[in-house]
């Protein structure tokens, strides 16, 4: 259960890439435009680093591993959507439909991310045409990368059924949102009227349709946990550098105990978003559902509860717009409630026991 | 009821072999929760025989030297194996103080040392007890004032030790005592295996919260041991004694069963409370604390079982153990907090009274949660050492 030296090395590279390429002033920026954010060139590099092919079948990719360059996303705090971009290109190589999308997405000549439904919204309807069209209607209120993406992979429901559309962006009305969150494209997507022809949608079983909403909550979980690892490498800086009564604040043990506790709730968080991470790999649903909600579960407190003392242990400097830290700490609050609130997560694990 | 706990260590056929053995061989289950005494003679017996047993049958002692009846390539996985499905089956559990002299002696102990006593613990017929702790010297350990004076061929031993467990069943002890106190504090204390009939020394049971008696006090008066009871080398005391206390690696795996059982029991139960009217199990508020504790549960488990993949990997890191100890104290509390809350009224029910709920389970269970929290290193001692020592702050 522990990474190997090959996920190891990922992780390096993708953490010192992304440091030389996230730039959280830009974040920061009042009324910041999404080109600001990040570019075509940056999705470029990143695929050509491999990020946005993590998951395609034929790469042997796995959630283990996309798990490992989540974090490192939201450690850097950056704005592009790789680990949605990479689901994509997973989902429509099993389905069986947009493979130049699905090529394009890996190449980092386009980006593409899901569109679904927040959990306790209405579905995103589709109606089957005799033309072999599908029409939609209904309306993706967070859809993270929504702005940037050339692509959507739409999430919807036909009755009782589950069908996945590949619709070109611009067909979609879409709206920037106003959020907690500055370092991130998002946007709402309405997709009323939408027309998807033959061919670029399908119906799809419960295997793909859950494997699309668990990986997308387990994206933020884990998210969450590079973003909080981010603020206990701040706030333990912070404290051995920071004196008052004339001795650094970290030799105070009030501070100390905050920290430790960051630290357990971190490492907590990330066992349970690795596992889940494994658990999808391992394809039995049930399983890979309870893992997904027992991380996001102790996820959405633990990261939500380390942002909160890493504010605290910074004292009035964490306060400050120019700190980098309420970039993070509003980040994980995202994390925490978007796609499956903590509140939702343990709901499940109550109804599904027995 | 099945629970889908997640995966954990596999080892199916010996799980299915040690699981049949606990079926055969174990004593009635405990009523109460945690590490108890045996309250009488006939339980301690019935304990000996059962401990002996899984020794016999190489469910424990495998990791042992070969000439002390250790298994060859032992796979330190089966250890876990074992102590979950005793757990599991709610048996009780190797005797703290037998194994930590064991893993005491097989270290530091000397030849004739580990002749004498090895044998002892694997047949059961010695009970060994730890005498660490002090009246002033809890948290504080390394500050321990019980002295052995040395006199002629041995050592004079005068002082008080606290918090004993088993130490009124006891003939053997595992003693620390301040043997040079001009040393700086960590260096002047020797480890000592002593025999608890020596003259001057009486032990007192003590009554704890709970109402039942699992410690002891143990005063020493002139108590003279012998220079062989020296365990390593003189001044040498802090380091055996931290190294035995590290090899105590099973514990979070057989605790986090532990806590599924009593989750389980505390959802079956909850299916027949009723709360103004309603039933618990259709209260958000109810759900809502039965999914963050069955969350909480695995991710106890996995801190566990991933501070065992990086022991054996030999990537083992200061903050892996005082977390697991630190995330299950807690956890074990609010659990129990939450069960004895959740009966209304009827929490305050405990043993003895016709209307306890199990027996007044629940109570003892919450009671003595609080053991979990402050022995073996409190939780604010836990938090000092992963500040200090994992994230560097300064002293």
């Amino acid at each position: 259960m522990l990474l190997s030296d090959e996920q190891v090395s990922l992780a390096e590279a993708a953490r010192d890439w992304l440091a030389e390429r996230t730039d959280l002033a830009a974040a920061r920026a009042d009324g910041a435009a999404l080109a600001a954010l990040y570019s075509a060139d940056d999705v470029r590099a990143a695929a050509e680093l491999g990020l946005t092919s993590l998951l395609r079948p034929a790469e042997g990719g796995t959630f283990a591993d996309l798990a490992v360059v989540v974090e490192e996303l939201g450690r850097a705090g950056s704005p592009l959507p790789l680990g949605q971009a990479a689901l994509v290109a997973r989902l429509l190589d099993q389905i069986g439909i947009g493979a130049a999308v699905s090529d394009a997405v890996a190449d980092g000549s386009a980006l593409a991310v899901p569109a679904a439904a927040e959990p306790d919204d209405a579905a995103i309807g589709g109606v089957p045409g005799a033309d072999g069209t599908l029409t939609l209607a209904g309306r993706a209120a967070i859809v993270v990368g929504g702005l940037g993406a050339a692509w959507l992979l739409v999430s919807a429901a036909i009755g009782d059924d589950r069908a996945l559309a590949l619709v070109p962006a611009s067909s979609a009305a879409r709206t920037a949102r106003t959020t907690l969150d500055l370092s991130r494209d998002i946007a709402a997507v309405d997709l009323h009227g939408v027309t998807v022809p033959a061919g670029d949608w399908t119906r799809v079983g419960a295997d793909v349709a859950d494997t699309l909403d668990q990986a997308l909550a387990l994206i933020h979980t884990l998210d969450a946990v590079g973003a909080a690892g981010r603020l206990l490498d701040m706030t333990v800086g912070y404290v051995k550098e920071r004196e008052q009564f004339g001795r650094p604040i970290g030799s105070f043990q009030a501070v100390k105990h905050h920290a430790a506790t960051m630290a357990v709730d971190i490492e907590a968080s990330r066992l349970c978003g690795h596992d889940a991470a494994r658990a999808l790999d391992g394809g039995d649903l049930l399983s890979a559902g309870t893992a997904v909600a027992v991380a996001g579960s102790v996820a959405g407190e633990g990261t939500s509860r380390a942002a909160s003392t890493a504010l605290q242990l910074h004292g009035g400097m964490g306060f400050t717009w120019e700190h980098d830290l309420h970039l993070f700490l509003r980040r994980i609050k995202v994390d925490e409630l978007v796609r499956g609130t903590t509140r939702q997560h343990r709901e499940r694990l109550f109804a599904t026991a027995g | 009821m099945s629970v889908d706990w997640g995966s954990g260590t596999e080892l199916g056929e010996l799980r299915a072999r040690v699981r049949a053995f606990v079926a055969g061989h174990a004593p009635g289950r405990a009523a109460r929760a945690g590490v108890r005494s045996p309250e009488n003679a006939a339980e301690l017996a019935e304990l000996r025989h059962w401990i002996a047993a899984l020794f016999e049958a190489g469910y424990y002692g495998a990791d042992w030297p070969l000439e002390f009846g250790g298994a060859a390539g032992h796979d330190p996985r089966r250890d876990v194996v074992v102590a979950e499905e005793i757990a599991r089956a709610r048996a009780p559990m190797h005797l703290g103080g037998n194994g930590l002299a064991a893993s005491a002696l097989i270290r530091f102990g000397s030849d004739e040392q580990k002749a004498r006593l090895l044998p002892a613990i694997r047949s059961c017929d010695d009970l060994w007890c730890q005498l660490f702790s002090e009246p002033g010297a809890g948290s504080d350990l390394a500050g321990m004032r019980t002295r052995a004076v040395p006199d002629g061929d041995g050592y004079v031993v005068t002082g008080q030790k606290v918090w004993t467990t088993n130490g009124h069943w006891a003939n053997r002890g595992y003693l620390l005592a301040r043997t040079d106190p001009d040393m700086p504090k960590h260096k002047g204390i020797t480890a000592f295996a002593i025999d608890m009939d020596t003259p001057g020394i009486d032990v007192r049971p003590l009554r704890e919260l709970t109402g039942t008696s699992d410690f002891n006090e143990v005063f020493f008066d002139g108590a003279r041991i012998p220079a062989t009871a020296v365990i390593g080398t003189p001044g040498q005391g802090w380091i055996v004694a931290n190294a035995s206390l590290a090899e105590e690696r099973n514990g979070v795996s057989a605790a986090v069963v532990d806590l599924q059982l009593a989750w389980e029991d505390l959802y079956a139960l909850a299916q027949k409370i009723e709360i103004e009217g309603r039933p618990a199990v259709e209260q958000a508020d109810v759900r809502q604390r039965f999914g963050a504790l069955r969350a909480e549960i695995r991710a106890c488990a996995l801190l566990g079982q991933s501070s065992f993949a990086r022991w054996r990997a030999g990537r083992e890191r200061v903050i892996d153990a005082p977390a697991g100890k630190l995330w299950f104290s807690e956890l074990n509390l609010r659990l129990h907090e939450f069960a004895v809350d959740l009966l209304g009224a009827r929490g305050i029910l405990t043993e003895g009274d016709l209307d306890a709920v199990d027996g007044g389970r629940w109570q003892d269970a919450y009671l003595y949660a609080r053991a979990y929290t402050i022995a073996g290193g409190s939780s604010e001692i836990m938090r000092n050492l992963i500040a200090e020592r994992a994230l560097g702050l300064p002293r």
